[in-house]
């Protein structure tokens, strides 16, 4: 069952074509992964898929409203100086559905408690996230889609900028969330790990290249025709050297 | 009421409206966009006295925030459309409006009653000398009834919206997803400004309703823990302006709104100073 | 009449082309405004010399000007090493604030009943039909010097303007050629300020480089290029102003400046449309 499916999509930013003809699906569960080159569109069709963006032409299909996906952006879209403390940052979506002149629900306080600690970020809450480093910062931003509680997380390069340690927490706390049930699709911004972290994958480079289960999909050479660099190369090194 | 009480007033609530204002404005990085929009409206003050034939403050608001709207639509466009650097694009605008208003008053200089001097400048001496009437009984500056409603409109479309403004101002991609148009905010925070800025001209002119707007403000963002607070460390950095820059033109028969602004700064300094982060090696 | 529109337009032209050459290193840098601090900046100065030196010389009291208005400029970057301080906060902050200062500066003075005072409200709105031909000089002579200044360091300015941490690990002195760039902009705001007001003289530091920008490729094409479309302006300005008595010249230059904007990038945006329809 597609969660996703998508037809012949195209896409320009002015003179810039993003996408072409992007035809592709992403199943219900599980972590997918939109991989691809820098400028291959993959912020312009995650942005498609939950509605910040219309296509100029082509045919989306999703099982799920938009308002039913928590959407994080990269990083750098947000001033980090702004007077915001990481809880407020964190309850922000959820406190603007309620009302000034009433109280925030027990459940809202909890989502947001148990984000805090699923991102290890409970020491934190009240700290200013001006305060924060960029690892720091991008839990909060992980922390703020979880506390949503909603069935479908589309992420923009989470990973960018981030120290090993915390890319490795991140990860967890995704398989966490996707083992609970919800899907997860991710923009990846770089090789590493891929077969590792998806159960699926996108692999576009302004159109789709190739697209299903990782296992069937990916391949050594698809990175060198997508990537333009290959793995294994030959080598020059005389036979006896070459263990 | 006595005249220095007059204006101790008419300071009060100016410096209220454009608190909370320009507090909206700076945290969203807006805070030229004050500047540019205090000149902007100089043509939509034109129109607005050539329409109304004289001094009738009716048509001033819809002009200015006309104006202002124009102005702050242009600058946007600008920077989105033809990707201008924005202060250039902000640049360009007010001042290219600026001296359309400075044009069209100098033209038509003896239809449309306005002395382009005090505008800019404004005298706060006179606000007692201008009051409404009603019948024979003066019931108040001019400068008062004008404000008075600017700043209503301020405090109720921006306190109790509070974490909509958060919302906005913080992530504006966020609050699209969530189905809030950070578009409206957006322009109803231009109009607002617009019409501080006319109806705190009259009394405190130009420059120095982008001091009262700016100054406090930035003050309070040094220290401020989220908007909220901004909003009252400001209205409170404001208001000891006011009443600081009051006392020290009646003290030394400087001009008010001057020595309000000059304040302001002088208190922006010292938290400045204050809190500043010692350099650690 | 004549002799007096032919003096008028010269030094309008020398004080607007210095200004347009300018516009090109504040339009790189990122720093347009500069000129509308520089602007305000400067009435504290003024009224200060005069109240420390109680001379109503323009020399004096244009050196204070520029003084105060190049300390405002120096503020800029400090003020920007607080956290929670934005370019457009310290801006904004210090265009306001020290332009208050200047009005409470010259309100103490207005109260002395000193009668030599007055004269300074004319540096605040500016009066371009006053202009005197020792003024033209003097705009002459602040043209060339700024000029001079420029044209034996065009390379290093170029470097610098394209890439700051190359420039300074190549060994150009770059803070030689910002306390240069401030202070010529200091003073071509402060002989702009006082034939075209406060906000005007902003406008020619801002507009001409971004006329100019859409249609050249080079540093020095960009400032050929800002420098012909101001002194261009200037001359429209001017003889526009004197079709009707009592119409101010500087916001006529202001306004062909606006208009020329309007004329460059509509030709721009339709060659534009035009190379993607081929």
């Amino acid at each position: 069952m597609n969660l996703f499916s998508f037809n012949s999509i195209d896409f320009q930013y002015r003179q810039v074509v993003a996408l072409t003809q992007a035809s592709g699906s992403i199943p219900v569960g599980g972590i997918t992964g939109i991989i691809g080159p820098n400028g291959s569109g993959k912020s312009t069709l995650l942005k498609i898929l939950c509605g910040l963006l219309k296509p100029a032409s082509g045919t989306i299909e999703t099982q799920v409203l938009p308002s039913q996906m928590a959407y994080v952006a990269q990083r750098q879209t947000v001033d980090w100086d702004y007077p915001a403390t990481v809880k407020e940052v964190v309850e922000m979506p959820l406190a603007i559905q309620t009302p000034w002149y009433k109280r925030k629900p027990q459940s809202q306080v909890e989502s947001v408690h148990q984000a805090l600690a699923l991102t290890g970020l409970t020491d934190f809450a009240d700290r200013q996230i001006q305060a924060l480093s960029g690892g720091q910062q991008q839990r909060v931003f992980i922390a703020r889609a979880l506390a949503l509680n909603l069935p479908v997380l589309l992420l923009d390069e989470p990973f960018a900028g981030v120290d090993a340690p915390t890319e490795a927490h991140l990860f967890q706390v995704l398989k966490t969330v996707a083992e609970q049930g919800k899907t997860v699709v991710m923009v990846h911004h770089d090789l590493s790990a891929i077969p590792l972290y998806f159960d699926h994958l996108i692999v576009l480079k302004n159109t789709v290249i190739a697209n299903g289960p990782t296992a069937k999909v990916w391949n050594p050479d698809l990175l060198a025709q997508v990537f333009g660099i290959s793995l294994f190369q030959k080598s020059n090194a005389p036979e006896e050297l070459i263990p | 009421m006595n005249d220095s009480l007059w204006i101790l007033t008419v300071a009060i609530i100016a410096s209220i409206a454009c608190a909370l204002t320009g507090s909206t404005l700076v945290i969203r990085r807006q805070a030229l966009t004050a500047d540019a929009i205090s000149h902007a409206v100089l043509p939509g003050i034109f129109f607005a006295y050539s329409i109304s034939g004289g001094r009738n403050s009716f048509w001033l608001l819809p002009g200015a925030a006309a104006a202002g709207w124009f102005a702050a639509f242009l600058i946007q466009g600008l920077q989105s459309k033809l990707k201008l650097p924005s202060e250039s694009a902000t640049g360009l605008v007010f001042t290219a409006m600026f001296a359309l208003g400075v044009v069209l008053i100098s033209y038509y200089a003896r239809q449309v009653d306005l002395d382009a001097e005090c505008l800019l400048y404004g005298e706060m001496a006179y606000i007692p000398l201008e009051q409404f009437y009603l019948g024979d009984t003066p019931i108040g500056p001019k400068a008062l009834w004008v404000l008075t409603p600017v700043v209503l409109f301020c405090i109720i479309t921006l306190l109790p919206f509070y974490r909509y403004w958060n919302l906005i101002s913080f992530d504006s991609i966020q609050a699209r997803l969530l189905g809030y148009s950070p578009v409206w905010g957006h322009q109803w925070l231009m109009a607002l400004v617009s019409w501080v800025c006319v109806a705190a001209f009259q009394a405190v002119g130009a420059i120095l309703v982008v001091a009262l707007m700016v100054i406090p403000a930035q003050t309070a963002l040094l220290y401020a823990r989220n908007l909220k607070q901004v909003w009252i460390q400001a209205t409170l950095w404001a208001l000891v302006s006011a009443i600081g820059g009051w006392w020290l033109a009646e003290l030394l028969a400087a001009a008010y709104a001057a020595s309000i602004g000059l304040v302001s700064l002088v208190a922006f300094g010292a938290v400045f100073l204050f809190t500043m982060p010692r350099r650690n090696t | 009449m004549n002799s007096s529109l032919i003096g008028v337009a010269i030094g309008l032209v020398f004080i607007a082309t210095l200004a347009g050459i300018l516009s090109v290193p504040l339009l790189l840098r990122r720093q347009a405004l500069s000129g509308d601090l520089v602007a305000h900046a400067l009435l504290p100065g003024l009224v200060g010399a005069f109240m420390i030196t109680g001379i109503k010389e323009t020399s004096i009291l244009l050196m204070g000007a520029v003084f105060t208005a190049w300390i405002a400029l120096r503020l800029l970057s400090p003020l920007q090493k607080h956290p929670r301080i934005k370019s457009d906060g310290a801006m904004a902050v210090l265009i306001s604030g020290a332009y208050a200062l200047g009005v409470f500066m010259l309100s103490l003075l207005q109260k002395t009943e000193n009668a030599t005072q007055a004269g300074l409200d004319r540096y605040l709105l500016g009066s371009a039909a006053a202009l005197q031909w020792h003024e033209v000089l003097w705009a002459g002579g602040i043209f060339l010097l700024i000029v001079g200044g420029i044209l034996p360091n065009v390379s290093a300015l170029q470097l610098w303007l394209f890439d700051p941490d190359q420039a300074k690990m190549r060994g150009i002195n770059t803070h030689r050629l910002e306390r240069g760039l401030e202070i010529g902009i200091c003073l071509a705001v402060m002989m702009a300020v006082q034939f075209v007001g406060i906000v005007l003289a902003a406008a020619l530091l801002i507009a001409p480089a971004l006329i100019a920008r859409p249609w050249v490729n080079s540093l020095l094409s960009l400032w050929i290029g800002a420098a012909a479309i101001s002194a261009f302006a200037a001359l429209t300005g001017t003889w526009i102003s004197f079709q009707s008595p009592g119409m101010p010249t500087g916001p006529w230059i202001v306004l062909s400046l606006a208009i020329f904007w309007v004329i460059s990038y509509a030709f721009w945006y339709s060659k534009r449309i035009i190379f993607q329809a081929k």
